[in-house]
């Protein structure tokens, strides 16, 4: 006889399962509490699908107040996010630069009662070509409705066709620091 | 798995993992605690498990990995269970030759390493091949195979011991 048939023959002598653990185990497992994994799973993901919907809208529509963090994770300022739907810009050539009204459509809503002058803090003017000017304008006061802000040139702008972006307003108010509104801002501006 | 198809497991391959459990134990006792708590641990994931084979092998998986948790724990339960007296030897001046020769090669399994013996029971005993006993016990197949062939070798050395000549 081989080995390998030796082994398994030896090995083949078993006791059968007590009838009492077996009754036992068929009970339990008639008895044993319902699964709700996929019950969680299921309203787990509808829950985070919502809440990332939900996300999407918000940042669409309303802008929303941001701490901003060091690199150790402490709040060293704060800005307000997604502001696009809340200004209004116009921009009009001058023999100075350009005027840019700024309009507030939610003037009531936080934070622009709060804030007394407006700079412009981040701006590209573009041509067909290239960027002509860009940088950071002075505050000028804001008032219920709006302000307007002159951003002054070196030299007047040919004619063409132009198109003013603004990322970053940077509001003020005596004895805070200042509030960086972050959006896209655009006005097309035409030189003739 | 329904009740039914649930009753039927044990009824088919419950002697097999039972069996396994006392071999793997040496004590009756014990390998009836690890039997009920390696089926009780696989109750959820026999729900979505509907081949019976899977199931049994899924089971053997549970039943290996209690057994070396408690091992583990107990550090006495190796000692005790190696020395374990052989189950339904009752007397051994009665036995034929070849019950000899099987009680033989059971101690010599007894014997052997828990690494090499828990692979020796899933194969010879449980019947598993050597890529279900890789899935079972989470290591590589060649593995699988050179602890068999050093619990071969191990028990034919002591078969020749013994005076019983293999092939």
């Amino acid at each position: 006889m081989k080995q390998d048939e030796i082994i398994r023959k030896a090995l083949s002598d078993t006791p059968p399962v007590p009838g009492e653990l077996h009754g036992r185990l068929v009970h339990a497992y008639a008895n044993r509490k319902p699964s709700h994994r996929r019950l969680y799973i299921a309203v787990t993901a509808l829950a985070a699908a919502t809440a990332l919907c939900g996300a999407g809208v918000y940042v669409g529509t309303e802008g929303h107040f941001e701490d901003v963090m060091n690199w150790f994770g402490a709040v060293t300022g704060t800005t307000y996010e997604d502001a696009t739907e809340e200004l209004k810009i116009t921009a009009v050539p001058t023999e100075d630069g350009i005027a840019v009204s700024v309009a507030l459509l939610t003037p009531d809503k936080a934070p622009y009662p709060y804030i007394e002058q407006l700079a412009i803090s981040d701006y590209t003017l573009k041509n067909k070509k290239k960027t002509v000017a860009k940088g950071t304008v002075p505050a000028a006061a804001l008032t219920d409705t709006g302000t307007e802000i002159l951003i002054p040139l070196e030299a007047p702008l040919v004619s063409g066709t132009y198109t003013l972006t603004i990322t970053c307003f940077e509001g003020s108010a005596k004895g805070d620091q200042p509030l960086p509104i972050k959006g896209k801002w655009t006005a097309d501006i035409t030189v003739s | 798995m329904t009740v039914t198809q649930f009753e039927k497991l044990l009824q088919e391959y419950g002697s097999s993992i039972y069996g396994f459990c006392c071999h793997l134990t040496g004590n009756r006792m014990t390998a009836e605690d690890l039997y009920q708590d390696a089926v009780l641990k696989a109750f959820s994931k026999l729900q979505t498990i509907h081949s019976e084979d899977r199931a049994r092998n899924y089971i053997l998986g549970i039943a290996v990995r209690l057994y070396k948790n408690q091992r583990r724990k107990h550090t006495e339960t190796p000692a005790s269970d190696q020395l374990a007296p052989v189950p339904d030897v009752q007397n051994v001046a009665e036995e034929t030759e070849q019950q000899e020769l099987y009680t033989c090669v059971r101690r010599a399994v007894q014997g052997l390493p828990y690494r090499l013996r828990e692979v020796t029971y899933l194969y010879y005993f449980s019947g598993l091949r050597t890529k279900e006993i890789a899935a079972v016990l989470h290591i590589p197949e060649g593995t699988v195979k050179s602890r068999l062939s050093k619990a071969r070798s191990e028990i034919r050395k002591e078969m020749v011991d013994h005076g019983y000549e293999t092939r």
